[in-house]
């Protein structure tokens, strides 16, 4: 079991809402692996779409981010990409 | 006078004329459809022994009955509306939530109570959670959690399918908030538009009433009250404007203004397709002002030939701290892709320093306020002083000029050492970029906004050390006549027509010709019927303006000869006043021009 980690700036001007949130859910579930983000003290685990809203994050919060799994890799990619990225996903 | 201050005093009506928010434009008139909830009001009980399991798969049947409604909606919608599907798609995942399955579960079995009092629990400890949450915009979405768990509460108590008009003729629906499920289910056509007590702007509400382009104002307090089924209202979603039951003379007024706006836009939108050409052959670049990416779907629907004018400063703003190079990269990077092979003119960080200031306190600049912001530390002053700043701007500029044709442009330079000093920089940046290894466009063209007085006498020796020139009006004339528009008493004096203004604009493009380099014209004066045949008269390359006026100067392009305007243009530089210039205008585009030509808007 692979676990991965790393510091991630949000990108999005509306912070980490509803979108995204649900994005990241897709992202542990498609590929089958346990994501977490922490702001602060706090951490949520990515499955969960209240709890990652709970977070409150805005543009410019810095995130770490847990990944663990056998892609953890390329979750980790993924969740890059969608929580730096200034726009919403397509 | 008297009467209607009496007026005024008697015991208030209710009111007729109302304004909200308009959040999805349009014009309409209809009659209403009220919806009223039923209050959330969850009984408490005690569960007689050996229910509890019961319970819980009462609760959980009715989760399944709301995904299953999510999942039908979710089919039954159109493949452009991704971004209401992937609304649904987050209420499927609160379904599915810990926070309100497992929560409420837990709830009913310590507790031993039902279910819609364990959910309403449940939701109160969701709601104490989300109140924290400092950022506005993430907290308010706990109104869509609430609508996800009304729609559980109404299968567990049998209300399954929220009521939906059946009349024939098109209604305006109001109500306290709708979610995004119901304004979606109302795609069905007979709803022409949505009044709301709650929500704002970016009300999920809003975004979905604006994707299926049916008018919407919302946060009207009481609304739901004041209108009753039946009454007539009239419901303008551009400027949140509605009027209940309208007089014969508003109803009269109101169809003849959609109709006038129809005629008008059917009429300019012939000209979107057609090329920028006078009559006699010359062609123009009409290109546009934007400020964000967002605003790039209208570029590309008036078929802007580039973007004249891109206004940096809302990366800066839309934030509480300033923004980072990638954002500011991948913001360049979108607009050159998307309007490649047209050019792209960024204006670099226009602001007086207080505003941006607010991002780094502590600076000197900072601690000694402005006494005087306009002839104060802004522009172009400002980057050569934050000098940090402008390079990690320049250096996200240059990384995005492979992907397209980038124009950097130079605001407010008022002599030629500043320009010297600022192009300076921007080589640093360039030898800094190419000693990493960083690629940036050769092409890349360095061009200066032509808005201080100083920098019209200068023009001809700017023009030997810039690749274009871009007059920006709104300053030039702030500066020259020494008017403060945002000032109620002198505003008057503010004049485009002040025959000084047009001497200027002349004299910097002649200097642009005689320099052999082009000149663009970006402010409100380029997109206005009356000024712009002048400006095309004397000989400008490019104007730049609002993405939908561009039609409204192309047609006016289009019914124009080129010399004929630079006749007319020479003559109005012999005026003595703007009257006389005025007259002149009238009088002549009466020839040129049918009448509704000058119109606008």
């Amino acid at each position: 079991m692979k676990q991965l980690g790393g510091w991630i700036t949000v990108g999005n001007e509306r912070g980490v809402h509803s979108r995204i949130a649900t994005g990241l859910a897709e992202i542990a579930a498609k590929y089958q692996v346990r994501l977490h983000l922490s702001l602060k003290e706090e951490t949520a685990d990515c499955s969960m779409i209240l709890d990652v809203l709970a977070l409150g994050c805005v543009q410019g919060d810095q995130l770490q981010v847990m990944v663990e799994g056998d892609a953890a890799r390329r979750a980790l990619e993924s969740v890059e990409a969608l929580l730096t990225a200034k726009e919403d996903p397509k | 006078m008297t009467q209607k201050r009496m007026h005024a005093k008697m015991p208030e009506k209710i009111p007729r004329k109302l304004r909200g928010t308009g959040v999805s434009p349009g014009l309409v008139i209809a009659r209403v459809v009220v919806l009223k909830r039923q209050n959330w009001q969850a009984g408490w009980y005690q569960l007689p022994p050996g229910h509890i399991d019961g319970e819980v798969h009462r609760f959980k049947l009715a989760i399944v009955g709301a995904e299953a409604e999510l999942h039908q909606l979710r089919e039954k919608m159109a493949g452009d509306l991704t971004e209401a599907l992937s609304i649904i798609d987050s209420h499927l995942l609160m379904l599915k939530d810990p926070m309100i399955v497992q929560r409420t579960e837990a709830i009913i079995r310590e507790h031993n109570v039902n279910a819609e009092w364990a959910l309403g629990q449940a939701l109160t400890e969701i709601k104490a959670r989300f109140d924290k949450i400092q950022d506005s915009y993430i907290r308010e979405r706990y109104v869509d959690i609430k609508h996800v768990a009304e729609r559980v509460f109404d299968f567990m108590t049998g209300q399954q399918s929220s009521e939906q008009p059946e009349n024939q003729e098109p209604s305006i629906l109001v109500a306290n908030d709708f979610s995004p499920e119901d304004t979606l289910r109302m795609q069905s056509g007979n709803v022409c538009g949505f009044l709301t007590e709650k929500g704002g702007l970016t009300s999920h509400t809003a975004i979905i009433a604006r994707s299926l382009h049916i008018p919407a104002v919302v946060g009207l307090e009481q609304i739901t009250s004041i209108v009753r089924d039946g009454d007539r209202v009239i419901l303008d979603g551009a400027s949140g404007q509605v009027i209940i039951g309208p007089t014969a003379e508003e109803i009269e007024d109101l169809q003849e203004n959609i109709q006038r706006k129809h005629a008008f836009n059917d009429a300019l939108d012939e000209y979107i397709p057609l090329s920028a050409i006078s009559l006699d052959g010359v062609p123009l670049r009409l290109s546009a002002n934007i400020e964000m990416c967002e605003e790039l779907d209208a570029v590309q629907k008036y078929r802007s030939e580039g973007i004249g004018l891109f206004r940096s400063e809302f990366g800066y703003f839309s934030k509480a701290s300033l923004p980072s190079e990638e954002m500011l990269f991948s913001t360049y990077k979108k607009l050159l892709e998307t309007m490649h092979p047209f050019p792209v003119t960024v204006r670099t960080l226009d602001v007086g320093g207080d505003k941006v200031l607010n991002g780094c306190p502590g600076t000197t600049a900072w601690l000694d306020r402005e006494r005087n912001p306009a002839l104060g530390l802004r522009s172009i002053r400002f980057s050569l002083f934050e000098q940090d700043l402008f390079r990690a701007q320049l250096r996200a500029l240059l990384r995005a000029s492979v992907h397209g044709h980038l124009r950097i442009l130079l605001p407010l330079v008022s002599a030629l050492s500043e320009l010297r000093e600022a192009k300076e920089l921007i080589g640093e940046v360039m030898d800094e970029l190419r000693s990493k290894g960083i690629g940036y466009a050769e092409n890349v063209e360095i061009g200066m906004m032509v808005e201080v007085p100083s920098a019209v006498v200068m023009a001809d020796l700017f023009a030997r050390e810039v690749d274009f020139f871009a007059i920006g009006t709104n300053d030039l004339i702030q500066y020259s006549l020494a008017i403060d528009r945002g000032n109620q008493y002198v505003a008057h004096l503010y004049e485009p027509f002040h025959p000084a203004v047009l001497r200027m604009i002349y004299q910097t493009v002649q200097a642009a010709i005689n320099g052999n380099i082009p000149v663009s014209l970006c402010g409100e004066m380029a997109g206005d019927p009356l000024c712009a045949p002048i400006l095309i008269g004397f000989g400008v390359d490019e104007l730049s303006m609002r993405p939908s006026l561009i039609p409204l100067v192309k047609r006016l392009l289009r019914h124009s000869s080129y010399e004929d305007l630079r006749q007319l243009s020479g003559q109005v530089l012999r005026c003595e006043d703007s009257e006389d210039i005025r007259a002149v205008l009238l009088r002549t585009y009466d020839q040129f021009y049918p009448r509704e030509f000058l119109d606008y808007e």
